[in-house]
């Protein structure tokens, strides 16, 4: 059993998801004026101090999920499309939330340091409050969303983990690595290396000796012409809109559209890359 | 929209991310468009790994800033999400207070993510999204408090999905647009149900869609414009009336889909 705020609830898993978002959607004012604070604080605390595995950190954790996500729900959105994803997502928020890696990244991120939380200090509540919720509710609402579309199948190459590979700082940066360039640096850098190969390509769209631009155009259209059309939206300054484009040859947008899309966009890169662009 | 405050997320810049900003920016004609263009593509690089972290992958060979012919010309750093859209991804140099954007980069965007730099060229935080724009009047640059939070992308995107991938919204775009436009279409009529009255919705949806059709003055040389009979009044009234039905049908549909959740 946890006491929070006075309030008794047992942490089950899974089926016990839909009890659990019952009673906290009778108290969640109350929840919402007072467990907010230095509570979650606390569970925070005990979920850190003691080891992955053990059954105070998966309490903790546990506690912490339900109650994130049952304070956030009320503000999630499409909830007609995920609700039945939640036991499930919970499950792995949970999980993933429980690891030692997983906290510390939060740690990071957040700025705080295990040793010094201090739960009767605004500062570092005021900093969990605002760090943890949003934390945990991505995580929850990012593995919902995955779940939805993996049974639609629209998840389209699904990464393993939704760990941010960038939360913690020191791990794969290239500073680790190779000496990074500084902003004030990187440009001294590039000036000894400039190639030019821009107005190269400038001159070859103005001249087109091989009529490569002026004979790719839409069909009975000579002057929509590639040619023509890129002048217009790359070269011109400022460029010309494609409704701006469509009302000055007086050609319909789409079609312009799907013309510079399909013909004109490769034949630059083609050219592009004939000058020496990679 | 809300503020992130202190909340932005930190991602890790590779050297191979830097080997291959070099190697667009020395192909520049100046200093001043090597910097932008390298920090165009880093921008890019960042917003694709955060992509790839909600499960949203990218493809950064499909975009105009990895098209060499392109991105000499314009400052772009889009990145396109298949079958979704295309997702602007703005640098902002340390102090930087607004997210600038050229007129290039304000068409047929579904989102602008604005990418924080700072004198360390090893990571960067992502300070937030903001939705397309209204392409009748759009904003030059963004306040970075009008940014919405960057975790909240994931319901935007799955927002857009759901409508992309609906039999009835997309059979209803096609009778009058090409597939290709649907997720452009989805993402505009997005904006205006979320910020719009309902009563408002259809006609500024019409009109946003009269404006795609590209009506145009007739061609008198050329059959194909003239058989669209544009510039005919009875043409303009009733492909007027016909838009706000469709606007109207596909909002009823897409309040089904999006419900009353505010975004």
């Amino acid at each position: 059993l946890n006491n929070i705020s006075g309030i008794d609830f047992v942490c089950l898993s899974g089926a016990g998801y839909e009890k659990i978002a019952l009673l906290m959607r009778n108290v969640s004012f109350f929840l919402t004026k007072t467990i907010m604070d230095e509570q979650l604080c606390e569970l925070l605390k005990k979920a850190l101090q003691n080891p992955e595995g053990s059954s105070e950190r998966d309490q903790s954790i546990e506690t912490l999920c339900i109650i994130v996500t049952q304070l956030k729900e009320d503000q999630g959105k499409f909830s007609h499309y995920l609700e039945p994803y939640y036991p499930e997502a919970l499950e792995k928020t949970k999980e993933y939330f429980n690891k030692d890696e997983t906290l510390s990244n939060y740690l990071n991120q957040a700025n705080l340091n295990l040793n010094n939380i201090d739960c009767q200090s605004s500062d570092d509540v005021k900093r969990i409050q605002e760090y943890l919720i949003r934390w945990i509710w991505s995580i929850f609402k990012k593995r919902s969303i995955d779940q939805y579309r993996r049974t639609k199948n629209l998840l389209k190459n699904p990464v393993s983990t939704d760990q941010p590979r960038s939360n913690d700082p020191e791990q794969g940066t290239v500073e680790n690595t190779i000496p990074c360039p500084t902003l004030t640096g990187f440009a001294l850098l590039l000036e000894n290396e400039l190639k030019q190969i821009a107005r190269q390509l400038k001159h070859q769209i103005e001249i087109d000796p091989e009529n490569r631009f002026r004979n790719c155009h839409i069909k009975n259209r000579q002057d929509g012409n590639c040619q023509t059309l890129i002048k217009l939206r790359y070269l011109k300054e400022p460029p010309l809109t494609l409704k701006e484009t469509s009302k000055k040859l007086k050609i319909k947008l789409p079609t312009i559209s799907n013309h510079i899309d399909k013909k004109c966009k490769k034949l630059l890169r083609e050219i592009a890359e004939e000058l020496g662009y990679e | 929209m809300n503020t992130t405050e202190e909340y932005y997320y930190t991602i890790a810049l590779t050297p191979e991310h830097h080997q291959v900003a070099k190697r667009f920016a020395i192909q520049q004609d100046t200093t001043e468009k090597a910097k932008q263009v390298y920090l165009n593509t880093l921008a890019v690089f960042a917003v694709e790994t955060f992509l790839e972290e909600i499960s949203f992958p990218a493809d950064l060979e499909a975009g105009d800033s990895w098209n060499a012919g392109i991105r000499c010309f314009h400052d772009v750093a889009d990145l396109l999400i298949p079958d979704l859209g295309k997702i602007e991804c703005r640098p902002l140099l340390p102090e930087e207070t607004k997210v600038s954007l050229p007129s290039e980069v304000l068409e047929d965007r579904i989102a602008y993510v604005a990418v924080q730099f700072q004198e360390e060229l090893d990571r960067v935080q992502l300070l937030g999204y903001h939705p397309t724009l209204d392409p009748e009047s759009p904003s030059q640059e963004l306040e970075i408090s009008q940014l919405e939070p960057i975790e909240d992308l994931i319901d935007y995107l799955f927002r857009l999905e759901l409508a992309i991938n609906d039999d009835d919204v997309v059979a209803k775009v096609r009778e009058k647009f090409d597939t290709k436009s649907i997720p452009e279409i989805v993402a505009q009529l997005e904006r205006i149900y979320r910020t719009c009255d309902e009563s408002d919705r259809r006609y500024v949806a019409s009109d946003y869609l009269t404006g795609l059709t590209g009506v145009v003055q007739e061609n008198s040389q050329t059959s194909s414009v003239r058989s669209f009979r544009a510039n005919s009044n009875d043409f303009d009234e009733d492909n007027e009336e016909d838009l706000t039905d469709l606007a109207e049908d596909l909002f009823d549909k897409l309040s089904e889909i999006w419900g009353d959740d505010d975004l």
